[in-house]
């Protein structure tokens, strides 16, 4: 039974598949290291119940580690500082430049984009703010009358123009992922400085509506309506305000070239958190400023 | 690396997503109350989140438990809103 089958791209391309020699180091070494390694030459390990293993997929791995660019294996092992022998036979495939890059697209395709910290945040953050859009619908039902004539003395041009600057800044920051990931990295700085820039028009439009209201003796206190709009908007005006914080450091970083088509993890990570701000706002302004 | 949408793609979305929120704004000015007015913002806060999500936050090609998971959220939230405005309404 093939208990381990490799992926077309480990078929035999001619020559002896012994030819080389790997250390049997997933005969000792841990489960988790082991399927890093396999997932490295393309191997799939879901058929695998745990390390060590028996000598028939043991012979089939060394069989794929062979056939394989070993480049690809080198530079998945580096980081686990496990010795890995070249093959020198191997080094005539075709596909032995690519296989260090392809090696990353790989594991990620079908991940999150940016990194999976700023994601636990990110869903903490739509959790704490879908709780806040929750608690203001169901405490409006209790006072509706209340809400429909306060949220008539709300500057609704104002909420819809910030809705636009708020979906340029996304658009600019989503051009800029996509410049970088076509080695664009001026191309890339300038729109995320004209996402700032839509950030920063999206600060001074709701420093404009705070003002008017707070001019007038509008506060936390005014009424419940108030309580809401003032907390969820400051909320999410703080959001912003860290969000283009992330982006100004992204475009540091991307100024001084940091960011390449190969390496961007950290630009996505920041445009992601920059969406989400904007996706709050999506629901944000027609719930308070539309929706009677 | 992760897959993302090309530039055109980028483009209709900001499109649709400026005449959606154009929709929403006019809804409000023209004084839209009640029932179907809510539902048609919401949908239109659906449509767009789904964009702002799919294209611009590249998860329309991420692994469908991400995918539910966000859509969950949206459901989730815009549903109570439909619910808590219904229950206002009665």
């Amino acid at each position: 039974m093939n208990v381990f089958p490799g992926p077309p791209s480990v078929k035999p391309r001619g020559g002896p598949p012994h030819a080389c020699v790997v250390p049997p180091f997933w005969a000792v070494e841990s489960r988790t290291t082991f399927r890093l390694r396999a997932l490295a030459i393309g191997a799939h390990t879901r058929t695998l119940p745990c390390a060590p293993l028996g000598p028939l997929v043991l012979d089939q791995v060394r069989r794929a580690a062979c056939r394989l660019s070993w480049h690809r294996v080198l530079a998945a092992a580096a980081p686990l500082k496990s010795p890995v022998l070249p093959d020198p036979a191997s080094a005539a495939l075709p596909d032995s430049h690519d296989a260090a890059a392809a090696a990353p697209e790989a594991s990620h395709e079908g991940d999150l984009p940016g990194d999976l910290a700023i994601w636990i945040f990110i869903f903490a953050e739509l959790l704490a703010f879908g709780v806040f859009f929750v608690s203001y619908a169901f405490t409006r039902a209790k006072n509706v009358a209340l809400f429909n004539e306060m949220q008539l003395t709300l500057d609704r041009e104002a909420g819809a123009l910030n809705t636009v600057v708020l979906l340029l800044a996304s658009y600019f920051v989503a051009r800029a992922v996509n410049a970088i990931k076509r080695d664009r990295s001026q191309t890339s700085a300038r729109w995320l400085a004209a996402g700032i820039a839509c950030g920063a028009g999206f600060l001074v439009v709701k420093l404009f509506e705070y003002h008017a209201k707070f001019s007038i003796g509008i506060n936390l206190s005014t009424n419940t309506f108030y309580m809401f709009y003032i907390s969820l908007t400051f909320f999410h005006f703080m959001h912003v305000i860290l969000g283009m914080v992330i982006l100004a450091a992204v475009l540091l970083k991307t100024r001084r070239g940091g960011y390449s088509a190969a390496d961007h993890h950290g630009m996505d990570t920041g445009a992601s958190y920059w969406h989400m701000v904007d996706l709050v706002w999506l629901i944000l302004f027609p719930l308070v400023y539309v929706m009677r | 690396m992760t897959r993302y949408p090309a530039i055109s793609c980028l483009n209709r979305t900001l499109v649709v997503l400026m005449l959606a929120t154009g929709a929403s704004y006019a809804i409000g000015e023209l004084g839209g109350e009640g029932w179907a007015a809510v539902g048609a913002v919401l949908i239109l806060s659906f449509v767009k989140s789904r964009l702002v999500i799919n294209e611009f936050m590249g998860l329309r090609f991420v692994r469908l438990r991400w995918k539910l998971l966000m859509l969950g959220w949206l459901v989730t939230v815009l549903g109570l809103i439909a619910l808590a405005y219904r229950v206002g309404a009665a």
